[in-house]
């Protein structure tokens, strides 16, 4: 344990490598979910079929075959650019991403009543107003508790960055390995490296569910019931 | 207390209605929209889904300022008429106007574009039977959100405007309320407020009732009338409530298999029904 714990700035390191990679890949992906699932539901038919078929080829081969393409084949097609390690650890794991959180956020919308479209018809909202007013809020209280459990996996993507030379904590991890031979201490200190960051994605996705606005308002809803028709007569609220 | 709509009731003969047609088709949709002696016109209105035919080859002229209820059975095509008029669907066949702008086709007989279609919708609002409030706003939010995106209004205009109107339903005190915390009857009204806050000249209320039980939808239905009584908007309601048909309509219109098969004053309609179907209609209503 001493051994391994002597190398704990690279350690330092290598986390801070799979963190920052971790919190690119969920922003990334969950901009892309939006897009490409909005996208899915498009009107016209060229366009979700064309969305469709990007989601299924992206999400067919496993991440580490796109990532080995992206950075060793990519390049020998011409025109291309060669990708550092980095950015095409982000761009595979990000678009990964996005293509199952795409499903989650169709399925999202997709949940929220006709009934509330037609309203912002009624009202003469445009497309974009009602789908950024009225039915993504409403959405997202489906959409971020999903794409959480999506976030917590991804953060476990990560590890196969290695693969192309990224320096992450699991790289870290396999040269200390290499060095001191506490190949049990090292991988229980992996293990709870894993652990400690889902965690905390998960408290940062849970913290997140309670501000959304349908669960806010859904919220106050039940403690009115609960508070009693005495209290909610002064609230202004129906008993 | 309320700024109502522009329009004002008025009752021209047939050959007056064709006569003004013409002359507004001829000055320009500018000159249409204020000179139209319909408020809305269906004109040989078919619909279908699939091989479904929910309307047929229906023909309706609502006057500015009348209140006009549709009934009939359940299926009959009543809703599809405020949707197609809501423009939430279209129809397969046949043209509609409000105020004798086409809300189909320009002047070029193209489909509209949605600036244009937007435009004239906004001469009319609508009231769902299952409320439709946004569940994740406040009471306030549901009424302010249209005034300040469509019309782009100040937040404090809007503001001011939504409680004027929550006032009209005597719902003032619920401003910060979510809906869930409302009952079906105060809901409505909120409802009901909401599609009234942006002044629509055509107030289209669809089975505003069926989703509550007699006693709240007691309390929605005498919003219903004041809003009748008091502003001049034109009212194309589908309803099962046939006393409230009977109180707050000029003229009621009765549907059948996607049909208009008779029409008249509520006199008429309920007493002396011409059409054997009505009559039936009626009296499985009314002995219900």
């Amino acid at each position: 344990m001493k051994a391994v714990l002597e190398y704990w700035p690279a350690f330092a390191q290598g986390l801070w490598v799979t963190v920052w990679i971790a919190a690119c890949i969920i922003l990334g992906a969950a901009l892309g979910a939006i897009i490409l699932g909005a996208l899915r539901l498009s009107e016209t038919l060229a366009i979700r079929v064309a969305s469709m078929l990007f989601i299924e080829a992206i999400r067919a081969p496993s991440g580490l075959v796109l990532l080995f393409w992206v950075f060793y084949v990519l390049p020998l097609l011409p025109g291309m650019p060669r990708l550092s390690p980095l950015t095409a650890a982000i761009l595979v794991l990000a678009l990964d991403g996005a293509v199952y959180g795409a499903e989650i956020v169709r399925a999202g919308i997709e949940s929220v009543h006709r009934g509330q479209s037609d309203a912002c018809h009624a009202l003469g909202l445009t497309k974009l107003q009602s789908f950024t007013s009225v039915v993504l809020p409403q959405a997202l209280s489906q959409i971020v508790p999903a794409f959480g459990s999506l976030a917590r996996g991804m953060i476990k993507w990560t590890s196969i960055v290695s693969f192309i030379g990224v320096q992450d904590v699991l790289y870290v991890a396999n040269f200390v390995r290499g060095q001191t031979y506490e190949t049990v201490t090292v991988f229980c200190l992996l293990a709870a490296v894993y652990w400690i960051l889902t965690v905390l994605c998960g408290i940062a996705f849970s913290t997140l569910e309670r501000v959304l606005p349908l669960n806010r308002a859904l919220r106050a809803s039940r403690a009115s019931i609960q508070a009693g028709p005495e209290l909610n007569a002064s609230a202004g609220v129906a008993s | 207390m309320l700024s109502s709509a522009q329009c004002s009731p008025s009752g021209p003969s047939e050959a007056a209605a064709a006569a003004a047609t013409n002359a507004t088709e001829a000055a320009g949709s500018a000159a249409k929209s204020q000179q139209a002696m319909w408020s809305i016109e269906f004109e040989k209105v078919s619909k279908s889904f699939g091989a479904h035919r929910v309307l047929v080859d229906v023909d309706l002229h609502v006057r500015p300022g009348e209140k006009v209820t549709l009934i009939g059975p359940s299926g009959s095509g009543k809703t599809t008429v405020l949707r197609l008029a809501m423009t939430l669907a279209k129809p397969t066949s046949g043209d509609i106007r409000v105020f004798g702008e086409s809300i189909i086709f320009d002047s070029a007989g193209k489909p509209l574009s949605n600036s244009q279609e937007a435009r004239i919708r906004r001469r009319c609002g609508m009231v769902f039977q299952q409320f439709n409030l946004f569940p994740h706003l406040t009471v306030l939010q549901n009424l302010i959100l249209a005034p300040t995106t469509v019309l782009r209004q100040s937040r404090e205009q809007a503001e001011k405007s939504a409680l004027e109107y929550l006032r009209m339903v005597d719902l003032e005190d619920k401003v910060h309320a979510y809906p869930a915390q409302l009952s079906g009857g105060q809901q409505q009204r909120i409802a009901i407020a909401r599609a009234l806050i942006l002044k629509p000249e055509i107030l289209l209320l669809d089975e505003i009732t069926s989703a509550l039980d007699p006693e709240l939808a007691g309390e929605v239905l005498d919003v219903v009338r004041g809003v009748a009584h008091e502003l001049k908007v034109t009212l194309l309601i589908v309803t099962h409530e046939m006393r409230f048909a009977r109180e707050v309509s000029d003229r009621i219109v009765v549907f059948d298999a996607g049909r208009i098969i008779e029409q008249g004053s509520p006199e008429k309609i309920f007493t002396n029904p011409e059409s054997e179907r009505t009559r039936a209609f009626l009296q499985s209503v009314l002995n219900h």
